[in-house]
């Protein structure tokens, strides 16, 4: 990516919304279709004891001090996406103080016309049931991302500062919802490396550790694959959004794989007889080890700033504070991308107070982001009353003692 | 210990059955005739000294051979290994496989400490010896049981004379390919085969 950013810098952000990038196939004139959160019922979920309402087409904005359960009701929204919390809380915890059981219906409209979606999840019982439409998913996994949601939070500068376990986990959410299969695949994955561990440990001979090796290459491979393939599906995408959020350069993503350099795009077989070839040589490691030493449990997502004549440096250990927020910004609008490239529909934006942290300039970019192209509902909390010229104006609704006010 | 807290404890201790559910058997047996509560002992009583595993194939049963490995009807050149003793019920179920079985006694697991000395492994293979023509591996498509099948065919197939087949994966019968899950049409792909 060359160094063009400083365009940006001077141009207000109401320039920016114009496009920039004629030859971006994703600038459509027709409104992009989407999905809309039309009503939502929380019971004994966090800070909520009974909550009903009805969401404006273009979204709301919530405003309400800090621990008035913003990020709660956001997570609430999320979690109809992949029956999970966006903060990796534990399901228990998201269940009201004294309460068992919480529940949580959404009433979504797509193309595909209305439906209901609810998760329920009882702690005495350890039960999760989700159902679409009032009737009981046999998998949670056939009802993943019947919502598309993304969600921009502060709290997402850890993908980016983080250890690579976050952004394998970003990478693990995000394909497990858009390519088929790869959910499977990971979780095969998952068992195969615990299961080679406990040979690796139990100093099997090389004929009992070569079938474990085996299930590992075909699982582990596939998930390798695919990531890889993402990575650079999207590195375009990325680079552009750091540079328009940042004002200045671009950036790089990388899928890096433990088992090789960068492999762009390689098939099936290529990667196999790499990964083989990377566990052949670190069998004597890992026999030390007692563990798997390569393989997708232990790749990661590289990021790092193109800067001109200068060599790419990872935003993670170099990047400052707001360098690792724009990134992590970027990451999440690359996430939006995806998921509306698999369905043909705009996710619900959750942005969790999105806009506190960045300068004046920066925020203007985002905002433009969101605009430009993209027509997704829009849930946006604050801590304040704020300007946010989102989706032409968002309703405000205060938020407080567990309840929403209009 | 008091006799109904016995028993109720007695049968918290099986697979699926917790304290609630082992009361409500505890009375609904206390509520039932005498006779019905001997039977159901003299049934465990029987299980217990009666079954054996059998020696050829480990199934379980009451006789020694197995009602299979003693049937001269069956095809001794087919060999099926399952898991668990079972699994060949679900298979002698679907009433067409005409050949013996083994039982492996649970499947590859590093993690649980299982590995092929404490599976029927030596006695297969002592086994196939005897004219067996074909090893059908019908271990479970869990990533463990795959693992299993794998290792039985790398230390099968350099025996001469031997096939090693595994049981296909894919649709199910009768099902409609609009319900069926990704994964499964992947496989169903994966398996296809020629017409």
């Amino acid at each position: 990516m060359q160094h063009k950013g400083f365009r940006y810098i001077l141009k207000s952000p109401e320039v920016l919304s114009q496009s920039d990038h004629p030859d971006e196939p994703r600038e459509v004139d027709s409104p992009t279709e989407r999905v809309i959160l039309k009503a939502l019922r929380l019971r004994h979920f966090r800070n909520f004891a009974d909550l009903a309402c009805e969401f404006p087409p273009s979204g709301v904005a919530i405003v309400g001090p800090n621990g008035s359960g913003k990020t709660n009701l956001l997570e609430a929204i999320y979690y109809l996406g992949i029956f999970r919390s966006f903060r990796g809380a534990p399901d228990a915890e998201l269940v009201r103080l004294g309460d068992d059981t919480f529940r949580i219906e959404g009433t979504v409209e797509g193309p595909d016309g209305e439906r209901s979606i609810a998760a329920a999840y009882q702690k005495s019982t350890r039960r999760k049931k989700v159902e679409v439409n009032g009737v009981e998913v046999e998998r949670l996994s056939d009802a993943l991302g019947a919502v598309g949601v993304v969600a921009l939070s502060l709290a997402d500068v850890e993908l980016v500062s983080g250890p690579p376990a976050a952004r394998r986990r970003f990478l693990d959410i995000l394909l497990s919802l858009v390519r088929p299969g790869y959910l499977a695949a990971l979780q095969r994955c998952r068992v195969a490396v615990a299961q080679r561990n406990g040979a690796l440990r139990s100093a099997a001979t090389a004929g009992e550790l070569q079938p474990w090796t085996d299930e590992l290459v075909n699982a582990g491979t596939s998930v390798m694959r695919e990531r890889a393939e993402w990575a650079v599906e999207r590195a375009d995408g990325f680079s552009r959004y750091h540079e328009s959020i940042s004002g200045g350069p671009g950036a790089r993503l990388e899928y890096r794989s433990s088992v090789g350099p960068p492999a762009s795009v390689a098939d099936e077989s290529t990667w196999q007889a790499r990964f083989r070839e990377a566990l052949a040589s670190a069998e004597e490691r890992e026999r030390q080890q007692g563990r798997t030493l390569v393989g997708p449990h232990r790749d990661d997502l590289d990021l790092s700033s193109a800067v001109a004549d200068e060599e790419d440096r990872a935003i993670r250990r170099f990047g400052s504070g707001g360098q690792q927020r724009t990134a992590a910004l970027a990451l999440r609008l690359i996430e939006a991308d995806t998921l509306r490239d698999r369905a043909g529909v705009e996710p619900v934006y959750l942005l969790d107070d999105v806009f506190a942290e960045l300068d004046r300039e920066r925020s203007g970019s985002l905002l433009s982001l969101l605009e430009d192209g993209r027509s997704g509902q829009a849930v946006l909390t604050a801590p304040k009353p704020a300007d946010i010229a989102l989706r032409g104006g968002l309703e405000e609704w205060s938020i407080g003692g567990g309840r929403l006010e209009r | 210990m008091p006799a109904i807290d016995e028993l109720i404890t007695e049968f918290s201790r099986l697979p699926g059955i917790g304290r609630k559910t082992a009361q409500r058997l505890t009375y609904h047996l206390l509520k039932s005739s005498p006779t019905e509560t001997r039977r159901l002992a003299g049934a465990l009583v029987r299980v217990a000294d009666e079954v054996k595993s059998c020696s050829r194939c480990a199934n379980l049963s009451d006789q020694d051979p197995c009602e299979y490995c003693g049937d001269e009807r069956r095809a001794s050149e087919q060999v099926c290994v399952v898991e668990e003793a079972s699994d060949i019920a679900a298979i002698e179920n679907s009433g067409n496989y005409r050949g013996l079985y083994h039982v492996l006694g649970g499947r590859l697991s590093p993690l649980d400490g299982i590995g092929p000395e404490q599976l029927n492994i030596s006695e297969l293979l002592a086994r196939l010896r005897d004219g067996v023509r074909e090893l059908i591996v019908a271990t479970n498509p869990s990533v463990e049981g795959e693992a299993t099948a794998t290792y039985l065919h790398r230390i099968v197939s350099p025996l001469e004379n031997i096939r090693v087949t595994r049981l296909a994966r894919g649709l199910p019968v009768g099902g409609d390919l609009e319900y069926a899950d990704g994964v499964t049409i992947a496989e169903a792909f994966a398996g296809r085969r020629e017409m």
